[in-house]
Formats: structure tokens, sequence, C-alpha cells
């Protein structure tokens, strides 16, 4: 059984945020949360490196764990889903969840912050495939109509993978045994020179 | 003093009789609502597996971000 998986190539993504924008547009994500974000560390400086977050599906996934109202169900593909119907928006899962996914559409105490919101790896929710509940509570389930996370289809510098996990570990593999990695990588020499490494 | 409170005990039972009435003909007008349902898909269907791996979009995918190799 295939299990889902993000990968994101870091030494390819030039944090164009494209990803996010696709993903809020189609799933016309509300107002203050992104479900996807990319996250810059050294900004500014030689070295620079962005990469894509969102929900990871974890296989032991903490906000699973942590839900008071067993709210949170796994997948046969490994995609970690949640029911709105269900959730209290207590917060735990997002205190719990290392990769801040869990979010919420309010600010506010218990009760008051709405429904949690998070990556759905396109796969919409426990409602029936494509119907408009659906639509207006997860977003489109691109996975049943035979297609992959939006966010990674819209890549344009192809650093963000999806899919099969064994399958995008084997393209990643390709990619670093051919061009390397890091301050290995080609073209780090030329961007950089030698005197920086990373 | 006691025809006084005959009176008022009368009243009371009036009351008491149309709020009843009224209940009773509320409840037999509207039918009781369905019971309270979260999620459409039981909990086989929900946790079924999606993903087509032979569908052309995911090998279009797979393909493309083979490239250049």
């Amino acid at each position: 059984m295939a299990r889902m998986k993000f990968l994101c190539d870091a030494d390819r993504c030039i944090e164009c945020n494209a990803c996010v924008t696709a993903c809020k547009n189609e799933h016309e994500v509300p107002w203050g949360i992104n479900r996807r974000r990319v996250v810059t560390i050294n900004d500014g400086k030689p070295g620079e490196r962005s990469v894509s977050m969102a929900c990871m599906h974890c296989t032991d996934a903490p906000c699973q764990a942590v839900c008071p109202v067993n709210c949170f169900y796994t997948t046969a593909d490994g995609v970690v889903l949640h029911s709105k119907d269900l959730c209290i928006g207590c917060g735990y899962c997002f205190y719990a969840c290392p990769f801040g996914a869990p979010q919420y559409p309010r600010v506010g105490n218990f009760g008051s912050r709405g429904k949690m919101d998070k990556c759905t790896y396109c796969a919409g929710g426990p409602e029936a495939d494509g119907s408009l509940a659906e639509y207006e509570k997860y977003g489109t389930n691109r996975l049943a109509e035979g297609k992959l996370p939006l966010c990674a289809e819209m890549c344009s510098t192809k650093s963000l993978l999806a899919g099969d996990g064994e399958i995008i570990a084997q393209i990643y593999k390709e990619r670093v045994v051919k061009r390397g990695y890091g301050s290995g990588a080609w073209g780090w020499k030329t961007a950089y020179r030698e005197t920086i490494a990373s | 003093m006691k025809r006084e409170r005959k009176t008022t005990l009368g009243r009371r039972e009036f009351l008491r009789t149309l709020g009843a009435g009224a209940t009773v003909a509320a409840a037999a007008a509207t039918p009781l609502a369905d019971e309270a349902r979260a999620d459409t898909e039981s909990n086989d269907e929900k946790r079924k597996s999606r993903y087509q791996a032979n569908s052309p979009e995911v090998q279009t995918f797979y393909r493309v971000n083979r490239y250049p190799s």
C-alpha cells in the first residue's frame, strides 16, 4: 500500500510561495489560515535556504494522540484527516503539532476559535467524495480524482514533491546523486564561492 | 377570603391546562428532529484508499519530476 508523503527539495525552493497561493485558491482557505507556508532560514544571507511546510501527515501523529474528541483519523494512504463536525476547537492539536499545521479561523479562547483547519493532502474529509459539503468544509478532493496535491503539481522548480513516499524518495535520491547536496550542489561555488560552507 | 382563594386557583389551573395543551399541539404538529449526525461517510468509507497510482496525472507528475534524467 502506497504511503503519501511530501518532500521538499530545499536546494530547489526559491521561496516563490506559489504552493501557498495554489493551496489557498484551490480550497478557498479562510482568512488567517495558511495550510502551507514557506519557511526561510538565513534570509538575505549567503546560504539562505527555504522549505515549504505543511502538515507532514505523521505516522504516529501527535495531533491525533492529544485530541479529546478523537476527531482525527488516518486513511489507508497514510493521510491524516479530521472531522470538523466533531472538532470542538480546544486547541490541543495546535500545541501538540511540531510543524504548526493545525490552525484556527479566529484568535480567542476555548470555544471561540472555530473549527480547526489543516492540510488535507488534497484528500477532502469524512463527507462524500466531491460533494459540496466536503468542499465547503475541507476543500477539493483531488486524490479521489486521480490527482496529487496542487501545491506540488504547481511547483515551478519541482522542489516540492508529493506522492508515494518510496517513489518520491527515489526521485530525490536520483537528484542528489546527480547534482550533489547543500554546499556540494551544482552551482553553489559559483554563487557563494568556496568560502561559505553549509 | 375563601372565595378569593378559589378564584386564584382556578386561574392557575386554567393557565396550566392551556400550557399543556399548547405543548401537546406543538409536539403533534412538528415531527421530532432527526438524530444529530456527524459526517456522512462511515468509518471504513472515510479511511479507504483514494490514491490512484496509475492515473495519467500521477504518472505525468512522477515522470516530469525525474527530469532531466
